[in-house]
């Protein structure tokens, strides 16, 4: 149990970081390339996310380890130091995994949201919006986001959930003790309670993200109530 | 005929994806006549050399040299890719036909067994099969093959769901056809578009998944040449020789990107129709 409850917060921390960077890049990156549809932000968004889908995400991660942590001594290579510790130490060594996790999740989360946008800015109230005079900011910013918002969130959750693999293939990378880690660790040397109390935790988790984006919709879309 | 092969040239990217697939293609029935080692040939004295005129790609650990075995294990991509592609497509799509035909609680049951194995990430269902299996390309092969079977269904079913209301069904039925002749000679024709998207899509797909199953070392054993192997042994020596980690990953993300233009470009043909 403690196992877990060691590696657990390790890998929640990852998976954080992760999740904050690709939304970082993604949301800016998803609006803009809805906004000028086939525009050249677009079409390189667009073919890039063929190619990004394409790349092996622990590939990358011993790409970027090699570029920024062999060739110009950046980042350390591998391991882990808990923010207890030493926060920037801890910053610095969480930078290339998360980057890399965080990489893998940003071409569906730009697509998606793209798509979405597109849809919703050819609607009828966002033509009322520009037309009552409101700032091309608040059309945007507030209107159509908000209605993209719902299937995106959908999407994150979703992604969240399998970042599950993702977080062991990287856990492995960068030698980070995670539960990915510990799980694999679990499975060679046959230790079955182990994987099972992994499994369940991370089951646990996914249920829990679910509800959080049930509970979210009902902040975002008025006309979703509890209990309705 | 002629404006279907007219269209199918005119998408650039399914080109593209083709062109790429058949040097992979012949490069992985050539491999033995582009090299001269073998792929597990080893030579202890010329350890974990950088590209050369002899080693294109440089020698790994125990000599051997990498562009062979990253060569050879362009079949393995293959195989594997085929055999996983099989396995979800011969459980999936009929499961996913019958469900979109006939409706009600035989289609709630499947989706819901659909949903189930869809919500479990992708890896702990690989790690399970193995620990039941034991480590192997076969494992890697089966679980991969397992692990998509959802996503073909899904596919297969919505396609059946679309065509469901349309008249020349109701004609079929109207002549007297058994369900099961039309579903294999009315249904299936009709979602063949999708479902040959999701098959070249999955295979890129596939081979991803069991190179990293390999990576982490519950796919294919060493010393078999197989893509994601190669990459977990250049970890290791990533500070002494990087140039061994970057061959292997290349030639995966050159396949995939392979699969992947061609299932864009399908489906762009398919829905331009």
């Amino acid at each position: 149990m403690t196992i877990i409850g060691g590696a657990l917060p390790i890998t929640l921390q990852l998976a954080l970081y992760a999740t904050l960077i690709s939304l970082f890049v993604a949301i800016p990156i998803g609006i803009v390339a809805a906004l000028n549809e086939n525009g050249w932000i677009d079409l390189v968004a667009t073919s890039g996310s063929l190619l990004g889908l394409a790349i092996p995400n622990f590939w990358l991660g011993i790409v970027l380890m090699i570029l920024f942590a062999v060739k110009f001594q950046f980042f350390p290579p591998s391991g882990y130091v808990s923010l207890g510790e030493d926060p920037i130490d801890h910053f610095r060594h969480m930078v290339l995994p998360s980057a890399t996790l965080a990489a893998w999740m940003v071409v569906p989360l730009i697509r998606y949201l793209r798509s979405e946008l597109i849809r919703v800015l050819k609607k009828d109230y966002i033509r009322t919006a520009r037309m009552k005079g409101l700032t091309e900011l608040l059309v945007v910013g507030k209107h159509a986001m908000r209605n993209s918002l719902i299937p995106f969130i959908t999407q994150l959750g979703m992604l969240i959930g399998e970042q599950v693999g993702g977080t062991i293939v990287i856990e492995q990378v960068f030698a980070i003790p995670g539960m990915g880690r510990t799980a694999l660790s679990a499975v060679f040397a046959r230790e079955y309670q182990i994987v099972m109390g992994v499994v369940l935790v991370l089951a646990m988790g996914f249920i829990l993200i679910n509800l959080v984006v049930d509970i979210v919709y009902v902040f975002l879309d008025p006309r979703i109530r509890i209990g309705k | 005929m002629d404006s279907r092969i007219r269209s199918l040239t005119k998408s650039k990217l399914l080109l593209a994806g083709v062109f790429l697939m058949s040097v992979l293609v012949i490069l992985a029935i050539l491999s033995p006549y582009l090299t001269r080692w073998g792929p597990i040939q080893v030579n202890y004295d010329d350890y974990l050399s950088p590209p050369s005129s002899i080693h294109p790609f440089g020698t790994d650990e125990l000599g051997r040299d990498l562009f062979t075995r990253i060569l050879f294990g362009t079949r393995i991509a293959f195989r594997v890719g085929f055999i996983a592609v099989a396995i979800s497509s011969i459980v999936g799509i009929p499961l996913g036909l019958v469900s979109g035909y006939y409706g009600g609680a035989v289609d709630m049951i499947v989706s819901r067994v659909f949903d189930a194995f869809f919500a479990f990430p992708f890896i702990l269902l690989a790690l399970t099969i193995t620990i039941i299996l034991g480590p192997s390309e076969t494992t890697a092969m089966i679980a991969v093959g397992i692990a998509y079977i959802p996503s073909y269904g899904r596919i297969a079913r919505a396609a059946t769901i679309s065509i469901r209301g349309e008249t020349f069904l109701e004609a079929a039925r109207a002549i007297g056809a058994s369900n099961r002749r039309i579903i294999i000679h009315t249904v299936f024709p009709n979602c063949i578009g999708p479902i040959l998207v999701i098959m070249s899509l999955g295979f890129g797909y596939a081979v991803l998944s069991e190179a990293a199953l390999s990576f982490i070392g519950i796919g294919t054993k060493p010393p078999t040449p197989a893509w994601g192997l190669i990459l977990a042994s250049g970890k290791r020596y990533v500070v002494e020789a990087p140039w061994y980690s970057l061959f292997p990953g290349l030639a995966i993300l050159l396949l995939v990107l392979s699969t992947n233009l061609i299932g864009e470009g399908l489906r762009n043909i398919i829905e331009v129709e």
